[in-house]
C-alpha cells in the first residue's frame, strides 16, 4: 500500500470517526430534555448509533497502523479535524429535528458512495454505517414536521432552526472544487467518488421540495428552479464563515473540545484501574 | 443490610388510630409481612434496636403475635410469594404500584442518559446507553399502564412530563447525581441486582401485564447488573484511587437501599393481591449478593447507615426536583400557559397530554 | 498520556448454522469486558446469535509481501475443481 494512500484514509478516516464521537455532543444536549418518552428513547438510540458509528471507523482505521490512542491525541491537540457542523450550537429543541434531517441528509449523501470506496474496511463500515443511519434523517424530518403544524410558537422555533442549520448544511461538503486541496487526489484513488460541488448541488436539490411541502422558506434569496441545468441555483456560501469554523472559531468549538478532553481525561483512571485489576489477575493466574 | 429497617419511627402517623387500626387487625398476615420487613438482616452485622422500638409499645392496639402468625411468616418467606389468593374487587393500589415501578426505571434511565458522550471510553458510552434505553422503554410500559388503570385519560408522557415531585413515587435510590463513574456503578449495582430479583418475582405476578413486562425486562435487568458487578469489582480491586472511588461510591448510595424492601401499606397491599412479591422473600438473597460482590472487589462493608426512606410516598431527595427541572424542561411552559395549578391541568386531561404531543414530537 | 485499553477482534455469528464472521474491533481490559463491549456496539440490532473475541494481539496474519509464495503455487492445481473432469451427459449423479 503506497505511504501516501494510506496517510491520506487515515486522515480521512480518523475525521470522519471524530465526526461522529464529537457529533454525539450538540444532540447529547437533549436527551435529557426530550419532550416525550419515545422522543427520548429515539434520540438516545441515535446519539448512540454516532458513538457505534465512531467505533466502527476508529476500527478500520486502525487496520492501517494508527492507535486510537494516537488518533484520539490528535483530535484533543487540535491536530486533527471533525466536522466543523458540531460547533454549532443546539439551542431549541428544533434543532435537533434540523440536525438529523440536514445535518444527517448531508452526512448520507457523503457517506453513500463511500459504501464502494477502494479500502475494504472502510466500504463495510459504511456499509453498515449507512444502514444503521437510515432512521436519523427520517426521525429529524418528522420532529420538524410537527413542530410546523403545530402553534406559531413551534412554526417559529422550526423555522429560526433551518435559518441556522441550512448554510452550515451546505458547507458540510467541503470547499468548492477548485478550491479543494484533496479531492483530485482522493478520486483518483477511489477513496472519494463524487465531488464536493456534485454532493452539495444534489443535496439542494432534495432538500427544498422537503422544505417547502412543510411550510419552511429556505432562507436564501437567490434561490431559483434553473430549467436548463434541472437543478436549483444557490447563492453564495459564506466560505469565510466557513474557513473561520475551520479554523476553530466556531461558537461552541471550546465547548466541544473540552467536553472530549474532559470525558478522556477525567475518566482516565478508569481505563486504569481496569488495566490493574486485568494486571493482577494475570498475574494470580501465572502463580496458581 | 448493615441497618435496621425501623419504619416504624420513620413513618409519621404509622398506624394511626381509627380506621387504620381495624385495616391493621385485619390482616394478621400483613401484619407478619410488616414484621419480616422489619426483621434485622442476619447476613450483615445488625445495629442494636433502639429501646422504643419495642412492636408493643409502637403498636398498642394490635394483640401479640401469636405462633401461628410466626409459622405462616416464616412459611411466607420460604414458600415463595405468589400463592396468596387474588382479592377480590377493584384495585386501588395497582395505580401506585405500577406508578413505582415506572419511576423507577424512567428516572435511572434519564440519570444514565446524562452519561452520554462523555464516558471513560466511547465503549462505555455505548454500554450505559443501551442501560439507559432499556431502562426507559420498561418506564413507557410500567407508565402508559398506570395511566390505563388509572382511566384518567393520562398516558406515560402525561405522567412522566406532568408530575411534580410529591407525586413521584420511585425510590431515592435511581435519583442519587451520577457522581463519577464508580458512583454510577455502585448505584447500578444496588439497584439492578434488586430488580432482577424483583423482575423475577414479578413474572409470576398476578396482573398479567405486569407479569409480561417483568418476563422480558428480566433479561435486560440481569445484563445490567453482570455489567454493573464487573465494573465494582474492577474498580473495588484496581488501583488504590479506583478503590477509594468505588468505597465512596457505595458509601454514598448506601443509606438508601433499605427503602428497596420496605414493605409499607401499599406493598403489603400489593403483595396480598399477589400483583407483587413480598419483598422480604429476598432481602436475604440480595444481602448475600452484594456482600460477595463486595468481598471479591477487597471492597469494606460500608458502616450502618441510617435508612432515608420516603420516596414511595413522595418525599424525595434533593436531586429530583432538578432532574425533573431538565427532563419536563419542554413540556414545563405548556402546562403554564394552560394554568399548571388548575384542576385541569393536574387532572392531565387529554388537551393537556395533546399539546404535550405537539410541543414535543 | 492517559492510555487505551489492548485492542480485541470481534466475530459474530448472525444465526445458527452460519460461521462466525469478522465485523470489528473494541478496545477493553480484559475478555469479560470485551464480550460486553462487543454486545454493546456490534448487535444492538439483532445482529447476532453469538460473539467471539480475540486479543489482536493473538491474531497471526500472512505477510502481504509474501502473497506470491503464499496463494500462486494453488492456481494451476485445476485438477482440484470438478469441472476438469469430462464425464459424458447422460451419467447421472455424479
Amino acid at each position: 500500500m503506497p505511504d501516501a494512500y494510506r496517510r491520506t484514509l487515515t486522515r480521512q478516516m480518523s475525521q470522519h470517526a471524530h465526526s461522529e464521537i464529537v457529533g454525539m455532543l450538540p444532540e447529547g444536549n437533549w436527551i435529557g430534555r426530550a419532550p416525550s418518552l419515545r422522543r427520548k428513547a429515539i434520540l438516545l438510540a441515535k446519539v448512540q448509533d454516532e458513538a457505534g458509528h465512531g467505533l466502527y471507523l476508529y476500527s478500520a482505521a486502525e487496520t492501517l497502523g494508527t492507535s486510537r490512542e494516537e488518533m484520539i491525541e490528535a483530535l484533543h491537540s487540535g491536530k486533527a479535524k471533525y466536522s466543523t457542523i458540531f460547533n454549532y450550537p443546539t439551542v431549541t429543541w428544533a434543532d435537533i429535528g434540523a440536525i438529523g434531517w440536514l445535518v444527517d441528509g448531508a452526512a448520507i449523501m457523503n457517506q453513500v458512495p463511500l459504501q464502494r470506496t477502494s479500502y475494504g474496511p472502510y466500504a463495510r463500515a459504511m456499509v453498515r454505517v449507512c444502514k444503521e443511519e437510515s432512521f436519523h434523517q427520517r426521525q429529524g424530518y418528522e420532529i420538524m414536521m410537527h413542530l410546523c403544524s403545530g402553534t406559531h410558537e413551534q412554526k417559529r422555533m422550526a423555522q429560526d432552526a433551518f435559518n441556522r442549520w441550512w448554510w452550515p448544511s451546505l458547507m458540510m461538503f467541503g470547499p468548492p472544487d477548485e478550491n479543494s486541496p484533496n479531492t483530485a487526489q482522493s478520486m483518483r484513488w477511489r477513496i472519494k467518488r463524487e465531488t464536493n460541488d456534485e454532493l452539495r448541488q444534489k443535496f439542494v436539490d432534495i432538500t427544498v421540495p422537503q422544505a417547502e411541502a412543510i411550510g419552511l422558506t429556505i432562507p436564501d434569496p437567490a434561490l431559483a428552479w434553473n430549467e436548463a441545468k434541472g437543478g436549483y441555483d444557490f447563492g453564495e456560501i459564506d466560505w469565510e464563515e466557513f474557513y473561520a469554523v475551520v479554523r476553530g472559531e466556531g461558537p461552541v468549538a471550546k465547548e466541544r473540545m473540552k467536553a472530549r478532553r474532559d470525558a478522556w481525561e477525567q475518566n482516565a483512571w478508569v481505563r486504569e484501574a481496569a488495566d490493574a485489576y486485568a494486571a493482577k489477575r494475570a498475574e494470580k493466574r501465572r502463580a496458581a | 443490610m448493615a441497618v435496621e429497617l425501623n419504619l416504624l419511627t420513620v413513618l409519621p402517623g404509622f398506624p394511626g388510630g381509627g380506621p387504620r387500626v381495624a385495616w391493621w387487625r385485619g390482616g394478621a398476615q400483613r401484619r407478619a409481612w410488616l414484621l419480616a420487613s422489619l426483621a434485622p438482616s442476619t447476613a450483615f452485622q445488625a445495629v442494636p434496636s433502639p429501646a422504643n422500638a419495642g412492636e408493643d409499645k409502637l403498636m398498642p392496639s394490635l394483640p401479640p403475635i401469636r405462633p401461628e402468625d410466626e409459622v405462616l411468616a416464616k412459611e411466607r418467606r420460604g414458600a415463595g410469594t405468589f400463592d396468596a389468593p387474588a382479592a377480590e374487587g377493584p384495585d386501588p393500589s395497582l395505580f401506585e404500584y405500577a406508578l413505582r415501578l415506572g419511576d423507577d426505571s424512567l428516572i435511572l434511565g434519564q440519570r444514565l442518559s446524562e452519561w452520554t458522550g462523555h464516558a471513560p471510553s466511547v465503549e462505555v458510552d455505548l454500554s450505559l446507553a443501551n442501560m439507559a434505553l432499556d431502562l426507559i422503554g420498561q418506564a413507557t410500559h410500567f407508565l402508559n399502564y398506570a395511566g390505563e388503570v388509572e382511566g384518567k385519560a393520562r398516558d406515560g408522557d402525561a405522567l412522566a412530563f406532568h408530575r411534580d415531585v410529591l407525586d413521584f413515587r420511585n425510590c431515592m435510590l435511581v435519583e442519587q447525581p451520577n457522581g463519577d463513574f464508580a458512583q454510577t456503578m455502585a448505584r447500578q449495582f444496588l439497584f439492578s441486582t434488586w430488580q432482577k430479583m424483583l423482575f423475577q418475582h414479578l413474572t409470576g405476578s398476578t396482573d398479567t401485564f405486569i407479569a409480561s413486562v417483568a418476563a422480558k425486562a428480566v433479561k435486560e435487568v440481569t445484563y445490567h447488573q453482570e455489567l454493573a458487578q464487573e465494573w465494582v469489582i474492577r474498580l473495588g480491586d484496581g488501583t488504590d484511587e479506583s478503590r477509594r472511588r468505588m468505597q465512596d461510591g457505595l458509601e454514598w448510595n448506601w443509606r438508601f437501599v433499605p427503602e428497596l424492601f420496605e414493605m409499607d401499606e401499599l406493598a403489603i397491599e400489593a403483595a396480598s393481591r399477589g400483583v407483587a412479591p413480598d419483598l422480604t422473600a429476598f432481602r436475604g438473597d440480595y444481602e448475600l449478593a452484594v456482600r460477595s460482590v463486595i468481598e471479591e472487589a477487597a471492597l469494606d462493608l460500608p458502616q450502618s447507615q441510617r435508612p432515608i426512606l420516603g420516596g414511595r410516598r413522595g418525599h424525595h431527595s434533593e436531586h429530583l426536583g432538578h432532574l425533573l427541572c431538565t427532563m419536563q424542561f419542554l413540556p414545563a411552559p405548556i402546562r403554564m400557559r394552560h394554568g399548571s395549578l388548575g384542576p385541569e391541568a393536574r387532572r392531565g386531561g387529554a388537551s393537556l397530554v395533546g399539546a404535550c404531543k405537539r410541543s414535543g414530537s | 498520556m492517559p492510555k487505551d485499553w489492548p485492542l480485541w477482534e470481534v466475530f459474530v455469528r448472525s444465526k445458527g448454522g452460519l460461521s462466525h464472521r469478522h465485523v470489528g474491533s473494541v478496545h477493553a481490559p480484559d475478555p469479560e469486558i470485551a464480550l460486553r463491549h462487543a454486545r454493546d456496539t456490534y448487535t444492538r440490532r439483532m445482529e447476532g446469535v453469538s460473539l467471539w473475541v480475540v486479543p489482536s494481539a493473538s491474531i497471526i496474519a500472512s505477510d502481504p509481501s509474501e502473497d506470491a509464495a503464499m496463494f500462486d503455487p494453488a492456481e494451476d492445481k485445476i485438477y482440484r475443481h470438478p469441472t476438469f473432469y469430462n464425464i459424458p451427459d447422460h451419467i447421472k449423479h455424479i
